[in-house]
């Protein structure tokens, strides 16, 4: 009985903490599926690493003896 | 157009046919790793071009296989018509050019992408609709970007004292109503020059009959197929003289026009074909002179003689009446008009004595 009554809690709480962090472990997983959708698609993360690209790769030049137009 | 903006992808894209590709499968780099900067190791920002078939071919097979041999893809009657001009004997002249015109004429090609996902890269590229495909891409943001510097502006009115092409200004047509997807599309391997091409756009799709002899409009009847329509209903457009091309010091390359002029000239046509008969055609100085490669090989263009460089052009400017065509005089008996001798740079003379007009060649004056 004692047994018994100990099993159906653990059940309870191993049931209880599938339910609770489910979600949660799925998104992780959801997020963690394509980091390229997790930047590209959020723009205010996309702006701060944005400045951080800038930061590092300086701009494409172009030669200041183009001249003229065409 | 800010960074951020350029790179933007909308979730709605995500639920788009092509949203729902996986990005790696088209752009490589790696959707694993959470440091942006080794993700993208080996990211392939345009996928379309030189290897479209591997990522559009899947599903649209047909059109890859054309489009990657159209002109916009390769670029490639201005290439032939650089190296027709070129010391055909000499093969590290041939190769110099080659790598030159890679290095300068190439940055102005077109892909796939680049008119349906993305602006050209000439631009500096950035998203058109947040990585939405556009079915027509939008002349705005991709063809004004490598034919701004002429043609696109004569079409919407960008040059003082010239009004905008009438079909934009009054029937607000885009680039893309004349010059359909099977244009673009179109496989150009064996196509000389673009007028050369089967499915080039005719002013005769849209005004049919217009130059039968039955036409109420007397100058149709009368002048028929001698003139191309821009000869009479087209404006002044801008020429280019003494283009070139170099590296500087820092290795990167650059342009230099010094010379323009907007004016208007009739010339013969040099490259009469049954649909395009026309006797006189309006002409345009292309970007080319006899040392415009001069900084990599000197003497490169021996045969620059071959190829007229005032070449045979459709100005996208066209009006009902035009200052030649108001009266008949204004055209008939009026020099200026027409391209002569005097009107050429030096060295000029030989590559253009085809499409020169001689005096005798000048319509005359007719009672009005």
């Amino acid at each position: 009985m004692l047994l018994s009554n100990c099993l159906r809690h653990w059940l309870i709480c191993v049931v209880c903490l599938f339910f609770f962090s489910g979600p949660v472990l799925a998104g992780q997983t959801m997020e963690n599926k394509s980091q390229c959708i997790n930047c590209h698609t959020n723009l205010k993360q996309l702006i701060r690493l944005c400045w951080e690209v800038e930061k590092i790769k300086p701009t494409v030049q172009a030669s200041d003896q183009t001249s003229g137009e065409g | 157009m800010e960074l951020y903006q350029k790179i933007y992808v909308e979730p709605s894209f995500l639920e788009s046919p092509h949203g729902e590709i996986a990005c790696e499968e088209c752009h490589k780099g790696d959707p694993k790793d959470s440091n942006w900067q080794t993700a993208h190791d080996n990211v392939v920002k345009d996928p379309t071009f030189l290897s479209a078939g591997q990522v559009c071919g899947d599903c649209h097979s047909e059109i890859v296989e054309s489009a990657t041999k159209s002109l916009h893809y390769t670029l490639k009657p201005m290439f032939d018509t650089v190296l027709a001009r070129s010391d055909k004997k000499n093969p590290t002249v041939q190769k110099v050019l080659k790598k030159s015109m890679e290095k300068h004429c190439s940055t102005c090609h077109s892909s796939c992408g680049q008119c349906h996902v993305s602006r050209p890269d000439y631009v500096k590229g950035g998203f058109l609709a947040k990585h939405h495909f556009k079915k027509t891409p939008p002349m705005d943001t991709t063809c004004a970007s490598c034919h701004g510097g002429r043609v696109y502006g004569e079409f919407t009115g960008a040059n003082e004292d010239f009004p905008a092409d009438l079909h934009y200004e009054d029937e607000e047509m885009s680039c893309m109503d004349c010059h359909k997807a099977i244009e673009f599309h179109a496989d150009g391997t064996n196509v000389k020059n673009r007028y050369a091409l089967p499915e080039r756009p005719d002013c005769s799709q849209c005004h049919e009959d217009i130059l039968s002899k039955n036409s109420k409009n007397k100058a149709h009847a009368s002048h028929g197929q001698k003139l191309a329509c821009q000869v009479c209903h087209a404006q002044a457009v801008k020429n280019c003289f003494s283009c070139h091309v170099g590296t500087d010091k820092k290795g990167l390359p650059y342009f230099k026009c010094d010379q323009t002029k907007t004016d208007f000239k009739i010339g013969l046509n040099p490259y009469k074909t049954l649909e395009r008969p026309y006797e006189y055609t309006v002409l345009r100085h292309a970007p080319i002179v006899k040392d415009t490669f001069g900084f990599y090989a000197a003497h490169a263009l021996t045969d620059f003689d071959t190829v007229p460089t005032w070449k045979p052009d459709t100005p996208h400017n066209i009006q009902r009446e035009t200052k030649q065509n108001k009266t008949c005089n204004n055209c008939h008996n009026n020099p200026k008009l027409f391209l002569q001798e005097k009107d050429l740079i030096e060295n000029e003379k030989m590559a253009n004595e085809n499409v020169i007009v001689p005096l005798n060649r000048i319509p005359k004056r007719i009672k009005e």
